[in-house]
């Protein structure tokens, strides 16, 4: 920048205005002020010292030489913006120079960035969140253990119902006096399912082509209550039945349960606790559902009101414990299957393709 | 993202997120909802998002998810409730410290100038992070957290004075 002379001062002023002159630029812009005093008068002007910070700011420290009319500060704005600037970590060298200097000379630029100074929060390392535990995901390894588990369990309650629907056909031959030759346990599972489509009390189960379905009702207590959640702790939920010959198991309970009579009892995928809050089986049941998703497929959660939600809390029981049950679904990547499982827990129906 | 991974993350991020949506509802429950809410978000994501950028993914999940809340929360709001909010606040009361005097004078900030203040203060994040997480753009970002700081030193000024 050249120097400063009466016919090229405005620019050095609003390059001083907006502090962007260098240390040498404003002795040399001091030392022409000096030189004249009609033109510093303008500057004063420019400078708005009628702007609220001037006004209200200490009377002795108003500065009675042009260095310091240069330095002071034109407005309260910019006093804010400034202490902000540098605070915020945004401030250049200069300008962190120019408010030492304005905090030095001015009671009221000290009070103001003391004031923000005031401002940034700090945040309190004692408060945690406690139940990170509901949180944690379990390992694959133990997924696959349980499921191992879950088969065994599952393939003993297969052949105790084979063994019981042999038993039972064996009673109504021997009843009607009519002796039948006797049945093997690789027939016996398709006889269940014709027992199944001819009562016809099931809408979640079609007549389809082979392999055939194997159709097992879970008895399902509700969980929630709408008063007292605590008191409903156990739940019977729904494990997966291994069959190596297909894929295609269905599972469903429908309304009215109790009156079906292909009923087995399933083992409980969650453990119950005594004393365990609602909140705590949500989450629990929500990890269970979620290790699912996972692994097999994904899945949301949606309600009848919203078009989609993820999780459902005690809270968000709560809310719409008046309104419809909301509605897990869970949906396979691969949409080639369309066989699905659905599977009511309280209030809540599920339906889980395999 | 691994299962180790995501655990690791709860381990180390849960807290700071539960303290960013705590002092913004001011609610412990909901904060602990909204928190579970958003882990199990960043858990169906874990295929997509890696390590490095869950702690991003978990502030940018909780603060949308957080948003959602307050707005659907106000608009559940009945005129009377928030007549009956604006005669308590504007009610003269005492504090005890800086801390307290804070805390109020951060609850009468618009939504989305109390969240950034508290992503720049709590967490530290820069103005391209927070803009990242917010969805908001960057002169925005430098608006909002310079019309809290003002406000904040406002409100906090003027309680000093009639102190």
């Amino acid at each position: 920048m050249e120097n400063i002379h009466r016919h090229n001062y405005e620019s050095f002023f609003l390059d001083a205005l907006e502090h962007r002159l260098s240390r040498a630029q404003e002795a040399e812009l001091n030392k022409f002020l000096l030189a004249n005093p009609d033109l510093a008068e303008e500057f004063n002007s420019l400078r708005g010292e009628e702007l609220s910070f001037a006004a209200v700011r200490n009377e002795d420290s108003i500065p009675d030489t042009i260095d310091s009319l240069l330095l002071a500060p034109a407005s309260q704005k910019e006093v804010e913006q400034l202490i902000l600037r540098v605070q915020e970590g945004d401030a250049t060298l200069d300008e962190k120079i120019l408010l030492d200097r304005w905090s030095a000379q001015y009671p009221m630029v000290q009070k103001e960035r003391a004031l923000f100074e005031k401002t940034k929060f700090q945040a309190d390392t004692n408060i945690v969140f406690e139940t990170k535990d509901q949180l944690l995901r379990k390992e694959k390894g133990r997924i696959i253990a349980w499921y191992t588990y879950a088969a065994a369990a599952a393939a003993a309650l297969l052949v105790g119902l084979l063994l019981f629907s042999r038993t039972s056909s064996e009673a109504l031959s021997a009843g009607n006096r009519q002796p039948q030759p006797p049945t093997s346990l690789a027939a016996a599972a398709p006889k269940v399912e014709e027992q199944k489509l001819v009562s016809g009390k099931n809408p979640w189960t079609k007549k389809t082509s082979t392999p055939p379905k194997e159709v097992h009702l879970v008895e399902v207590q509700p969980i929630v209550d709408a008063e007292q959640p605590e008191q409903h702790l156990v739940a019977e939920t729904y494990v997966p039945l291994p069959n190596t010959e297909s894929p295609t198991i269905k599972t469903e309970i429908n309304s009215q349960p109790q009156e079906e009579k292909n009923i087995l009892p399933m083992a409980p995928i969650l453990q119950p606790q005594e004393k365990q809050s609602a909140t705590k089986y949500y989450s629990s049941l929500w990890a269970f559902a979620s290790s699912q998703a996972k692994e097999k497929i994904w899945g949301s959660a949606s309600y009848p009101q919203e078009k989609f939600a993820l999780a459902f809390t005690q809270r968000e029981m709560q809310k719409r414990r008046k309104g419809e049950a909301p509605v897990i679904e869970f949906e396979k990547k691969n949409q080639s299957y369309k066989e699905s499982v659905r599977f009511r827990i309280g209030k809540f129906e599920f339906k889980k393709d395999l | 993202m691994t299962v180790s991974d995501y655990n690791e993350c709860v381990r180390l991020h849960s807290d700071g997120l539960y303290r960013f949506l705590l002092k913004n509802t001011k609610d412990t429950e909901k904060a602990k909802d909204l928190v579970q809410e958003t882990f199990t978000k960043l858990w169906m994501k874990a295929d997509e998002v890696s390590f490095e950028k869950a702690k991003s993914y978990l502030f940018t999940a909780g603060y949308h998810t957080l948003i959602d809340t307050l707005r659907k929360e106000k608009r559940e709001q009945t005129y009377a409730a928030v007549e009956k909010h604006r005669a308590m606040a504007s009610t003269t009361r005492h504090y005890s410290d800086l801390s307290e005097l804070l805390s109020e004078a951060l609850n009468r900030l618009p939504d989305v100038q109390k969240s950034v203040v508290l992503l720049r203060d709590y967490e530290g994040y820069s103005y391209e992070e927070i803009e990242e997480i917010t969805g908001l753009n960057a002169s925005q970002v430098k608006v909002y957290i310079y019309r809290a700081r003002v406000a904040l030193k406002s409100f906090i000024g003027k309680m000093e004075n009639v102190v």
